[in-house]
């Protein structure tokens, strides 16, 4: 049976409508913010900052601060923190705000722990000393106040599309558009709608993830639950085996190691020097198309057919480049290093082939909604995964959940091979046609910048339509919102590479400026020293700077405008992909775009331009100086750097290492002198720094020194800047990360100690390795030695560990597995004390501890209830129980108990003063008669004592049942 | 020897037998020989006495047919005791749990006679 005849399409989905009005009960963002009356005054005054203010009080009530943070230099307002939110022809307003435990609310010692007070919405210019003020003056936004619902003290901020989006009822929805369009926000008001039912959200980026787990956890509402994962370890989950993640660099690296090894450069064709879009290729259509069922596939169905690789609609490269392909893949035994070059692919593969089969692990079963975030960092066999399990899951429940997808394919750095069309198919196909919404407005791009990038789109017309992103139409700028904002563009031309490396030293040094490459890889004359501070798009994409330098734009340009040679498909595919690459670097900026360009001609000059239409024009030196009076106070410093460490440790976790050292340094190190006297922003520092360390400890599989230092340096934070708890249990991830055969609870019941806030760093880090825990746990719970530590808290430890399902099911799993070993042990004290903590626990499990303690009529009576006759006979013997034991006896021992119960029965027939009456003789032969013969010494047949259910167990192998 | 409830020696024997039998029943009795002074006095007609003396002798059996009343109770008991007894299971007693052997052993535990005045 083919897998399209045991799950059909579907027709079988349930009503989703959202709820309406407000939804009942405390979510998670209640009471974190307070709200100083004077703000509301100043939005009333300027309305058109009420939406952006409305995105940001929202970001700080899930995240605790906003995604752009600056700090005030003046030192009388040092500690303030200030978020910009637009106005009109320029950063106008800015969101005057203070954490606890800064300079201005250390002082409020009754405020709690993440809270955060609004201060005051001010003209950008006004610097003037700013008083807290007193506590009373604020007020507490609770839920009602920041959802964005009409009782809300800000305006909506929702878009029209976004909210027909989130409150339509199509089962499966498609929404895409531009960067900074809203698709996320859009995806997270369609599951806030909903006050009921179960949500699996999943995406590529375990930074987006964090994300929409700390936004879920503020806003989601109380009746309904909101899964959080990355797509990493849904595959995972899917197949009962961790997926190793690997950055798209090290795959890179793997592959051409691959490729070297096989001497096979001879063969290359036109893919020399193209290793990069080679490997893009197979990652992402010969490989990540393989879905049986759309198309044929080979190789256990792990790569497509070379028919259907060849075949026209799948790959874009044309037959030429494509037979080379093929070729290719045969020369370098391509069974030997594909799942170690795309051990996701691989992982995907593995996973759809459960599906079809219909096998589903327990903790996925009973999701109502999936939501799939960057849908474009999924190749077809990964999206097939998605539609899948949708498929199984219609199959279990006898109704389909909800599927609501985002993406935009103009944003396609990860080698997917994104194609909108065939994911529509595959949804057409599969579940049933998708709705779709294009949400043109751009709310977070300033307007200068969003016409830049739309610019750049134009170039999507010297490739062929189907090669094209979706839609790339005019976008639309938002009225009311951050489109309003300025933004500067500069272009600077430098006349040779030596000035170039000037200006990157001289620019190294300066905060919130980055450096971004339009390329796939840094330019060749970047110095090593400088070479880490230039990212790629795929390492920039998420990321967002106040000022951002694009590197030699305008020989990407001259390449992209140069007409095709016959339209050559692999030439026209490598552009499309290089257009993805420049949107995604010039989107990165929210004040200064900034284009570099070393050595132009006047045709790469004139494009570049172009493409920037009003642009100012700098020479280097200009520029330094623009940024030498930037005069950044360090807590701005340090969050830029904090900021650019989580989002670039999705891509290359050795970079956003060394920004979280960087962020460290400026604190004062790891010694425990703060040159910023701010405690949120140490814990910001140390949360960071032990969220790298760990993902670096726990995925990159490092040994020696590296490794040591990268301990180190975690404990020394935890202990300059942190709490003796997260000392402890970064000794225990290093302990057991060095030898993974040990036993993980140590390192488990360490981070249950800890709180929520402060184990956020080690819940990001342990999903890479959450099978391996699992399986850990278990044996644990298997094991003698350990068995007695699931009397704690083991519903805990498998939320620590990140156990995906029904976590209190697991737990009486565990328990009962180590109450046997325990029972085995003879430790029936502690056996005991985990009875005592289980809820309803099996009969069997208190008879063996029972019959343990010797209690053997509670035992038997129990063996009873659990059908285990053999075991209630013995019980019940051991109690001396004739008649509860004959039931349950056969053969001799029947008969024993039997006349026993005559015996018995006699005797209290025994005329009464009998005794008086007897003759001695009589008196002597009843005794005689009565009297029972010596026993006989028995064999030994084991260890355990007599009487014990080791005993038993030893006797006949275990209890009888 | 003590005297029978219908006399110390019963009804006058009709023939000298009885007589020789019954003198040779008390002289057994006195030797402390009291089956074959059980038996003696059945020849001798003397049912009491030898009842008396095949309760002496341990045999319950034998006894019975002399008996009435509460002896005739505690005779029959005592036989019935005494079969089930032999119909015992072989090897019982190495099969019996600790438990079950201390019950066992009380229920069939006979309560010691009860002092009368003379002791």
């Amino acid at each position: 049976m083919t897998s399209s005849e045991r799950f059909p399409k579907l027709d079988s989905f349930r009503p989703d409508l959202p709820t309406a009005g407000h939804t009942g009960g405390k979510r998670g963002a209640d009471g974190r913010l307070r709200l100083h009356q004077k703000i509301l005054d100043e939005i009333e005054n300027r309305p058109r900052i009420s939406k952006r203010l409305s995105i940001v009080v929202q970001q700080m009530a899930a995240m605790g601060r906003s995604t752009m943070v600056k700090g005030c230099s003046d030192p009388v307002n040092s500690g303030w923190r200030r978020t910009p939110l637009g106005g009109h022809h320029g950063m106008h307003y800015y969101l005057w705000w203070s954490p606890q435990g800064t300079r201005q609310t250390r002082k409020f010692k009754s405020l709690q722990r993440n809270s955060i007070l609004l201060r005051a919405v001010r003209h950008h210019d006004d610097h003037s000393p700013l008083n807290v003020g007193r506590l009373m003056d604020y007020f507490p936004l609770d839920w009602m106040d920041l959802d964005g619902e009409s009782a809300s003290c800000f305006e909506t901020p929702w878009t029209d599309v976004q909210q027909l989006f989130a409150l339509e009822d199509k089962p499966v929805r498609l929404v895409y558009g531009y960067p900074g369009s809203g698709k996320t926000a859009a995806l997270w008001r369609a599951v806030e709608a909903r006050s009921s039912g179960k949500t699996l959200y999943l995406s590529w980026s375990r930074s987006l993830t964090a994300h929409a787990r700390a936004r879920f956890s503020a806003f989601a509402p109380p009746g309904s639950v909101v899964d959080a994962r990355d797509f990493g370890t849904f595959l995972g989950e899917l197949c009962g085996a961790d997926v190793r993640r690997q950055s798209l660099a090290a795959s890179r690296e793997a592959f051409r190691g691959a490729f070297e090894w096989w001497k096979i450069s001879d063969h290359y064709g036109p893919w020399r020097n193209r290793m990069d879009a080679l490997h893009a290729e197979l990652r992402a259509v010969l490989f990540g198309c393989a879905v049986p069922g759309m198309y044929e596939c080979d190789g256990n169905d792990a790569r497509l057919s070379d028919a259907a690789y060849l075949r026209g609609g799948v790959s874009s490269v044309g037959p030429g480049a494509g037979n080379h392909v093929l070729e290719l893949l045969r020369r370098s035994g391509w069974l030997g290093w594909y799942a170690d070059v795309f051990p996701e692919i691989a992982a995907a593969g593995s996973a759809l082939a459960r599906l079809n089969e219909g096998r589903l692990p327990d903790g996925l079963r009973d999701f109502d909604r999936i939501v799939v975030d960057e849908v474009q960092d999924l190749t077809l066999l990964e999206a097939a995964v998605v539609a899948q399990y949708c498929r199984v899951l219609a199959a279990r429940r006898g109704h389909a959940p909800w599927l609501l997808l985002a993406f935009d394919d103009g944003q396609t750095v990860r080698p997917s091979g994104f194609h909108a069309g065939r994911l529509n198919r595959l949804l057409h196909d599969w579940l049933t046609p998708p709705e779709e919404f294009n949400l043109e407005y751009n709310v977070r791009s300033p307007g200068p910048i969003a016409g830049v990038v739309e610019r750049a789109s134009v170039l999507y017309t010297v490739i062929r339509k189907g090669s094209r992103p979706v839609d790339q139409r005019s976008q639309l700028m938002e009225r009311n919102g951050a489109s309003r904002v300025d933004a500067r563009l500069i272009y600077t031309e430098i006349e040779n590479r030596e000035e170039a490396r000037s200006l990157l030293a001289g620019l190294g040094d300066v905060d919130d400026v980055a450096m971004v490459t339009p390329e796939s890889t840094v330019p060749d004359w970047v110095p090593p020293q400088h070479r880490s501070a230039v990212l790629t798009p795929e390492e920039a994409k998420g990321l967002e700077y106040s000022s951002v330098c694009v590197l030699d734009l305008g020989s990407v340009l001259t390449r992209l405008r140069r007409s095709v040679d016959g339209q050559d498909p692999l030439e026209i595919h490598m552009r499309r992909t290089a257009i993805d690459r420049l949107r995604v670097a010039l989107s990165r900026a929210t004040e200064n775009l900034i284009l570099v360009d070393v050595a132009p001609d006047d045709r790469a000059r004139q494009l570049c331009l172009e493409l920037l239409g009003t642009a100012e024009r700098f020479t280097a030196g200009d520029l330094l100086e623009l940024f030498e009076d930037a005069d950044y106070p360090p807590d701005e410093r340090i969050y830029t750097r904090t900021n650019d460490a989580r989002t670039l440790a999705d891509v290359s976790l050795e970079r956003a290492w060394e920004r979280a050292l960087q962020a460290l340094r400026l604190l004062g190190g790891a010694d425990g002198r703060a040159l910023v006297d701010d405690r949120s922003v140490q814990d910001e520092v140390c949360l960071t720094v032990l969220g790298i360390g760990a993902r670096r400890l726990v995925e990159e599989g490092l040994e020696g020194a590296m490794r040591d230092a990268i301990s180190r340096t975690a404990e020394a934070v935890t202990q300059a800047w942190g709490s003796p708890k997260q000392c402890k249990v970064v000794r225990e991830l290093a302990l057991w990360t060095a030898d993974r055969t040990g036993q993980p609870l140590d390192l488990l019941e360490a981070g249950l100690e800890l709180d929520e806030l402060d184990r956020a760093w080690l819940d990001a880090a342990l999903p890479a390795v959450q099978q391996q825990l699992r399986r850990a746990i278990r044996n644990c719970a298997g094991d003698a030695v350990s068995a007695h530590r699931f009397t704690g808290d083991v519903e805990g430890i498998l939320e620590v560990a990140g156990f995906m399902g029904d976590v209190g099911g697991e737990a009486r799993r565990l328990r009962k597995v180590a109450l046997d070993v325990l029972a085995d042990a003879a430790d029936f004290r502690t056996a005991s004390q985990m009875l005592a903590r289980m809820e309803s626990p099996e009969p069997r499990q208190v008879a063996i501890v029972s019959e343990g303690f010797g209690r053997h009529a509670q035992a038997a009576a129990a063996f009873e209830e659990a059908g285990m006759s053999q075991d209630a006979l013995r019980n019940w013997r051991r109690a001396g129980e004739y008649e509860k034991a004959l039931p349950h006896a056969g053969g001799d021992t029947k008969a024993d108990l039997q006349w026993m119960i005559q015996s018995e029965k006699l005797m209290q027939l025994r005329p009464a003063d009998i005794q008086n009456r007897l003759t001695a003789a009589e008196r002597k032969r009843l005794a005689k008669a009565t009297r029972m013969p010596t026993r006989r010494r028995r064999p030994v047949a084991g260890h355990g004592r007599r009487g014990s259910p080791k005993s038993a167990r030893s006797r006949g192998g275990g209890y009888a049942g | 020897m003590r005297a029978d409830r219908t006399g110390a020696f019963g009804r006058p024997p009709a023939s000298d037998e009885p007589l020789a039998s019954g003198r040779r029943a008390v002289e057994l009795e006195s030797l402390g020989r009291h089956a074959e002074a059980a038996a003696a006095f059945e020849k001798a007609g003397m049912p009491h006495a030898a009842l008396r003396n095949w309760r002496e002798a341990g045999e319950y059996e034998k006894a019975l047919p002399h008996a009435s009343g509460r002896t005739k109770v505690d005779l029959q008991w005592l036989i019935r005791a005494e079969k089930l007894m032999k119909r015992r299971p072989e090897g019982i007693q190495d099969r019996l749990e600790p438990a079950e052997r201390k019950r066992l052993g009380k229920a069939m535990r006979m309560p010691r006679p009860q002092k009368t005045l003379f002791g």
